[in-house]
């Protein structure tokens, strides 16, 4: 059997792997991506830790199912906001995307 | 260490996703970007495999590298910059960014490298979907419904968002 601590690490790579292309991207598009991969290394630690420390329940997979889903509304929401403001402002540059600052 | 199957295929997937994961956020090309996030989406539901969640990896295919990157794709298409105009997609805080996951990352491996957890002696065995099922439209139907709602919500919204008029 595969060791938990694998997973664990694992997907505190992946996490911090998408918190530097949050943090670093200015890209609109590639910012939604990088949250996607944030959510995963989530997701990958839920299943981990439900089949591993309780097999018999399966909260972490419902909950895994539920972030799944809200995740793409997330994303479909983010994707329809991102077209609107490329149709006003034509840049999907997110340091120029500051019409809230006034 | 235990050298054995699984492991060595965790060990396979894990390298791939995490080198698709640093080429996404590191390439410059975006469309690039899209096509590896999709092999990285797939390979994380053979981790799901690996896991005996078969029910959950079908799902990371249908919902994350079906339906999400597609939608992806089809709003980068529509939104694609003129020719020639080439933007940068980097900001100039790659280096604090850089620093900031690093000392996030390394927090958490500090913490979680010797940390021994408590996991149950049993062997894994596949969940049926169709205890799954059962246990979906009993205990967690409310969540459930509220998840219909909210997805519903999201349509709309997105409905109203895209179809906006110009002024």
């Amino acid at each position: 059997m595969i060791p938990l601590n694998y997973f664990v690490i694992f997907s505190a790579i992946l996490f911090s792997i998408g918190m530097y292309g949050v943090l670093a991207r200015r890209n609109a598009i590639l910012l939604l991506l990088s949250v996607e991969l944030m959510l995963n290394a989530v997701n990958v630690n839920f299943v981990a830790f439900s089949r591993y420390i309780t097999p018999h329940t399966i909260v972490g997979l419902m909950y895994t199912i539920f972030a799944m889903a809200s995740g793409a509304a997330e994303i479909g929401v983010g994707l329809a906001i991102i077209v609107t403001i490329y149709r006003g402002k034509q840049t999907l540059n997110v340091d120029e995307i500051d019409m809230l600052k006034w | 260490m235990t050298v054995n199957g699984p492991t060595i295929a965790f060990l396979i997937l894990a390298s791939l996703i995490l080198s698709a994961a640093v080429y996404i956020v590191t390439t410059r090309n975006i469309m690039h970007a899209v096509f590896v996030h999709l092999l990285a989406l797939s390979s994380v539901s053979g981790i799901y495999i690996l896991l005996y969640a078969q029910f959950i990896a079908a799902m990371q295919v249908l919902i994350y590298a079906g339906a999400v990157t597609t939608m992806v794709l089809f709003a980068l298409m529509l939104v694609k910059p003129k020719a020639g105009m080439e933007i940068a997609l980097d900001n100039q805080q790659k280096g604090m960014a850089f620093a900031t996951a690093g000392v996030f990352l390394s927090v958490l491996l500090v913490v979680l490298v010797p940390k021994v957890w408590a996991t149950s002696q049993e062997k894994l065995t596949p969940l049926t979907v169709a205890k799954f099922g059962k246990i979906l439209f009993t205990k967690y139907v409310l969540p459930f419904e509220m998840i219909s709602v909210l997805l519903l919500v999201a349509l709309i919204g997105v409905l109203v968002l895209a179809s906006k008029e110009e002024e």
